[in-house]
């Protein structure tokens, strides 16, 4: 089944088309798009099924760093292209709903 | 410094308990329903069986907790689960350290409940889930950690069913598996 673009989908694309090269991880995708984890991470693991982006953990010692391991997303290349494409046939989100948006995740 | 686990150990310690929990499980059922209930010495079989029950029942539930509790328990179980499953790797879940003091913010963040609903996923993916999800909780600004948590749990139902479609179909496309 082709992956459906929503709103969400739409934000958390974008925020990795950004710079496709770059890693994000999960809280660092939550603030950039102003969904919260809960919401970003099925999207995520959705675009990861369909190939669009690949996943890792980080290479760290907790006990060094004092915090678990993240969990890095990025695009793959074919992602890149596919996300890139369906972006420009999507319909862009109107200001009202991705105020909607905001407000029903509480996020400012 | 935290000692050296052998996960082999603590999974032989694991099964131990399980078979003594089942065992005692069964001799209750059993001395219920039989027609000598109670009679002679079957009472206090029973009040054994019982008392192993509700002692495993109880030391498990208290020992899932959030790892800050632990830590300030002076507990010092490890994670034992591995993130993706399956890699061997000693997962941070559940015991990973945070430095003697603990978090900054002490607020527990329903911590069971995550482990509950994680349990619920297939296996390596409720895995990776919850650690991520433990990942993040530890890191976010504690006025925005309540949210985080109820967040992660609206989108759980949503989820598990796409995990188990998406496992049902992976196991699928395998195959039957053959013997030998």
């Amino acid at each position: 089944m082709a992956l459906r673009l929503t709103v969400q989908v739409q934000l958390v694309v974008q925020a990795l088309l950004r710079d496709p090269a770059r890693e994000m991880y999960g809280l660092e995708l939550s603030e950039e798009t102003g969904l919260q984890p809960g919401t970003a991470y099925p999207i995520l693991l959705r675009l990861e099924q369909e190939g669009w982006v690949t996943s890792r953990w980080e290479d760290i010692d907790p006990q060094t760093e004092k915090r678990p391991a993240r969990r890095y997303y990025r695009l793959t290349a074919n992602g890149a292209v596919q996300a890139s494409s369906r972006l420009a046939g999507a319909s862009r989100p109107s200001g009202a709903a991705l105020r909607r948006l905001a407000e029903g995740e509480g996020v400012a | 410094m935290m000692p050296a686990v052998d996960p082999r150990e603590e999974a032989r310690k694991k099964r131990a308990k399980f078979a003594a929990l089942v065992t005692a499980a069964t001799v209750i059922a059993a001395t219920t329903l039989s027609e000598s209930r109670f009679h002679d010495w079957v009472w206090a079989l029973w009040l054994v069986s019982f008392t192993i029950v509700v002692v495993f029942t109880t030391f498990s539930m208290r020992q899932i907790g959030p790892p800050y509790r632990r830590r300030r328990d002076g507990g010092s179980r490890p994670g034992r689960r591995g993130r993706d499953g399956g890699d061997g790797e000693v997962g941070e879940v559940g015991g990973h350290p945070r430095g003697d003091a603990g978090p900054a913010d002490p607020a527990p963040y329903r911590w069971r409940t995550l482990l509950m609903v994680s349990r619920m996923m297939p296996g390596p993916a409720g895995r990776r889930w919850l650690a991520e999800a433990e990942s993040l909780l530890s890191e976010i600004a504690a006025a925005r950690r309540g949210a985080a948590v109820r967040s992660y749990l609206r989108s759980a139902p949503r989820l598990t069913v796409m995990m188990w479609a998406h496992e049902v179909l992976r196991l699928a496309r395998l195959g039957p598996r053959r013997p030998g």
